[in-house]
């Protein structure tokens, strides 16, 4: 094989300029399956990641449960909201459906306690059992809140601050974007680090007109740095208590507790998050030893259900649609994510056809060169034959020489789809991804060109006559 | 046993309509050793003859024995096998590989022999062989870089790397001039009595045919004349060469 490796090489050298263009055809073709697929996957994994982050697939737990519709955030009735008093309730929410069932139902009286179950905060070992105990988890964070007094500093107004403190992944999960500067990293997270990171805003207040990666604050003594200008979108309320954001384990410290207020879970896809949520309420109930007659303690919602208002509007509506919700959601989250992907797939399909079609003429160019040459090339072909060479001996040796000059081709084609792939990317800001598969898979693509494009000339090479071929020009 | 017998061999060709009869029933026996020289005019069918001898092109009618075995029916890989291993060409146009040095000329029968021979070997045997016609300090030199004498020698070197036991050559000294003719005719002859390799040599020449053991005539197909020759003398084969060589390379510079 290397000997015939050897022979191809030399062979096309002589051959300079027919093969630089042949190269040239071949590498065209190949370098447009580059770029249509590079385009393809880029175009497939934008919608991917469209439908992931319009999705939802961010899960929330609270401690405490003061929801006003007494629904879990799967839709099931656990009664533990406080404000409905009077009228029909339809205490198996999930077996009739509350709005067209004419028939009145019992009527139930619930106690009017908000705090029918009252907040019992989150643990770390509550984030490790869900981390470890509910399957389809991609990442959970926890997350506290508190004012923390800030020590005396010349130029600064404002006595007291709210310290957020936040775990690993919370960034990502909540779609934080770093401005100037950087995030926290996971070392710091690890160390409780005294570093910060703040809004636009919160820095505008605090250090106006200065830069604000130059600043600290100091709570008991201890002195905290900006290390990040952070895209987040504060309360309003943090405008006039300016929110920083820090390590959790800085933010305990300095609130002085280990409890966290929020639990944030993302889902590994649309598809399981309600599957996933109704996992978190079985685990905590379990982690809280809660008895099967009492209500969650803690509330797991998911983004759905969060956006849903449930203030203000008939608690009948208000459960009928949450009863509903996750089916729903479910339904036409996946039929949406069905269709995308579908668009995106014909999409591919379609360039790909386009990009077939060049390899082919890079193919043909191929097999037009290789039947140049082995016209060229009879006598030599005649001589080998004398020599001794089988047929397969001259079939493998075209064979190789097209293959080099297809895969050769083809390697300058990556190079040139990846500089269009570059191209579209910089200038025309398409998505566009190029994988380790997608080169291996043009590589082959173009030695497949050239052995399916070899092979005819390579057979009219062994199959000549040793006499004739002697004796041609 | 005789090396080569051909027995009533008859070649012919369709040419539309009419038939060309290149063959028309040769009975010849080549013992070991011998130095055949086939001469006859343009188109008598020694080329055609020497191609069925060579296993190049099968009989259409008649039989072939080479070594005993009947080579008239095989098929092409297995008479390409035979070629390999039995057979040395030495062509009149030389027929090297252009842009390829001598010694990978040389080594040409050996990538297709069986068992392939790993490439250090292969390079050690194409070396004797360039040594053993005093081509050593010519290994590295492309076709284009050599004489017509020296090319026919790469190319004899070619056709003795794989040890055959017969040499067909067809007008090898047809591209030569007198002086390299009879050159590289007394390389054939050292090598018939060195290694007693059975020669058989076409040519249109009677100073040429004259250093074979044995003259055979062709004419239109069939062998009008085979007569025993005592070979011209070796004389002076020592002294011509080192003559040569200065004068080669004071033609190629
Ligand atoms: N492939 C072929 N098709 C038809 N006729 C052929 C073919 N090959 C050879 N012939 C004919 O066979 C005859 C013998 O040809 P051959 O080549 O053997 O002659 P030759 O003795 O070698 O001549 P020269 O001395 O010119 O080389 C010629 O008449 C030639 O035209
Ligand atoms: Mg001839």
């Amino acid at each position: 094989m290397l000997i015939n490796l050897h022979t191809a090489t030399r062979a096309l050298r002589q051959n300079r300029l027919q093969a630089a263009l042949t190269l040239c055809g071949m590498s065209i073709g190949v370098a447009m399956v580059v770029i249509v697929s590079g385009l393809g996957r880029g175009a497939q994994l934008q919608i991917e990641s469209q439908i992931e982050s319009a999705g939802p697939t961010l899960i929330s737990v609270r401690s405490g449960n003061f929801s006003t519709a007494a629904v879990t955030g799967n839709g099931e009735q656990d009664s533990s909201g406080g404000e409905v008093s009077q009228g029909p309730v339809d205490p198996f929410g999930l077996q009739t459906d509350p709005i067209s069932d004419a028939a009145p139902v019992t009527p139930v009286t619930v106690r009017k306690t908000r705090h029918r179950s009252p907040a019992w905060p989150l643990t770390q070992a509550e984030v490790d059992a869900i981390a470890s105990q509910v399957e389809d988890v991609r990442s959970v964070a926890a997350s506290v809140a508190g004012n923390v007094s800030l020590d005396e500093q010349p130029q600064l107004r404002i006595r007291v601050a709210r310290v957020h403190g936040f775990q690993t992944d919370w960034e990502v999960m909540s779609g934080w974007k770093v401005l100037r500067g950087r995030m926290v990293t996971a070392q710091e997270h690890a160390a409780g680090t005294p570093v910060m990171l703040v809004s636009p805003a919160v820095a505008q207040r605090l250090w106006p007109d200065q830069d604000p990666l130059l600043q600290q604050l100091s709570f008991a003594g201890q002195d905290v740095a900006v290390v990040g200008v952070v895209d987040i979108e504060d309360e309003s309320s943090s405008i006039v208590v300016p929110t920083v954001h820090v390590p959790m384990t800085l933010a305990q410290q300095l609130l002085d507790g280990q409890s966290f207020d929020e639990i944030n879970v993302r889902s590994r896809s649309v598809a399981t998050t309600s599957g996933v949520a109704q996992a978190i309420r079985r685990v905590l109930r379990e982690q809280r030893q809660l008895a099967d007659d009492t209500f969650d303690d803690f509330r797991v919602t998911t983004q759905s259900t969060s956006s849903m208002p449930s203030l203000g509007t008939d608690p009948r509506l208000s459960r009928a649609v949450h009863a509903n919700l996750v089916e729903l959601e479910k339904v036409s989250w996946e039929e949406m994510a069905a269709s995308l992907r579908q668009a995106g797939r014909t999409f591919t399909l379609l360039l790909t056809g386009a990009a077939a079609v060049s390899l082919l003429v890079g193919g043909i160019g191929v097999m037009n060169i290789m039947l140049v040459s082995v016209v060229a090339r009879t006598r030599e072909i005649g001589l080998r034959l004398a020599l001794g060479a089988r047929m397969q001996d001259i079939m493998l040796q075209f064979i190789a020489e097209a293959v080099t000059l297809a895969v050769a081709g083809g390697c300058l084609g990556l190079v040139l789809g990846y500089l269009g792939l570059l191209v579209a990317q910089q200038s025309f800001h398409w998505a566009a991804v190029l994988e380790p598969a997608m080169v291996m898979a043009a590589l082959v693509m173009a030695m497949l060109t050239g052995i399916v494009f070899g092979y005819g000339p390579a057979r009219r090479a062994a199959r000549l006559d040793p006499v004739v071929a002697l004796k041609a020009e | 046993m005789p090396v080569i017998s051909l027995q009533n061999l008859k070649k012919s060709y369709a040419l539309g309509d009419n038939t060309v009869h290149a063959l028309r029933g040769v009975s010849l026996d080549i013992e070991e050793g011998e130095f055949v020289a086939i001469t006859g005019p343009s188109g008598s069918g020694k080329s055609t003859m020497m191609h069925i001898l060579g296993c190049l092109d099968r009989p259409t009618e008649g039989h072939y024995l080479l070594g005993g075995e009947d080579v008239s029916n095989l098929s092409r890989d297995a008479l390409a096998d035979i070629r390999n291993r039995q057979i040395g060409f030495v062509f009149q146009g030389f027929n090297l590989l252009p842009r390829t040095t001598a010694v990978e000329n040389v080594e040409v029968p050996l990538l297709y022999s069986r068992p392939l021979l790993p490439a250090a070997e292969r390079r050690q045997r194409a070396l004797e062989a360039l040594d053993s016609l005093g081509l050593s300090q010519r290994a590295d030199h492309h076709p284009s870089q050599l004489s017509g004498g020296q090319q026919q020698r790469v190319a004899i070197a070619r056709a003795l790397v794989n040890k055959p036991s017969l040499i067909l050559a067809d007008e090898p000294t047809g591209n030569l001039d007198t002086k390299t003719s009879i050159e590289v005719m007394r390389l054939l002859q050292n090598l018939r009595e060195s290694l007693g390799i059975t020669i058989v040599l076409i040519t249109h020449e009677p100073e040429i045919a004259a250093y074979g053991t044995r003259i055979i005539a062709v004419r239109d197909g069939e062998i009008v004349s085979d007569v025993a020759n005592t070979p011209t003398p070796m004389e002076h084969v020592e002294e011509d060469q080192e003559q040569s060589e200065p004068a080669l390379a004071a033609a190629n510079a």
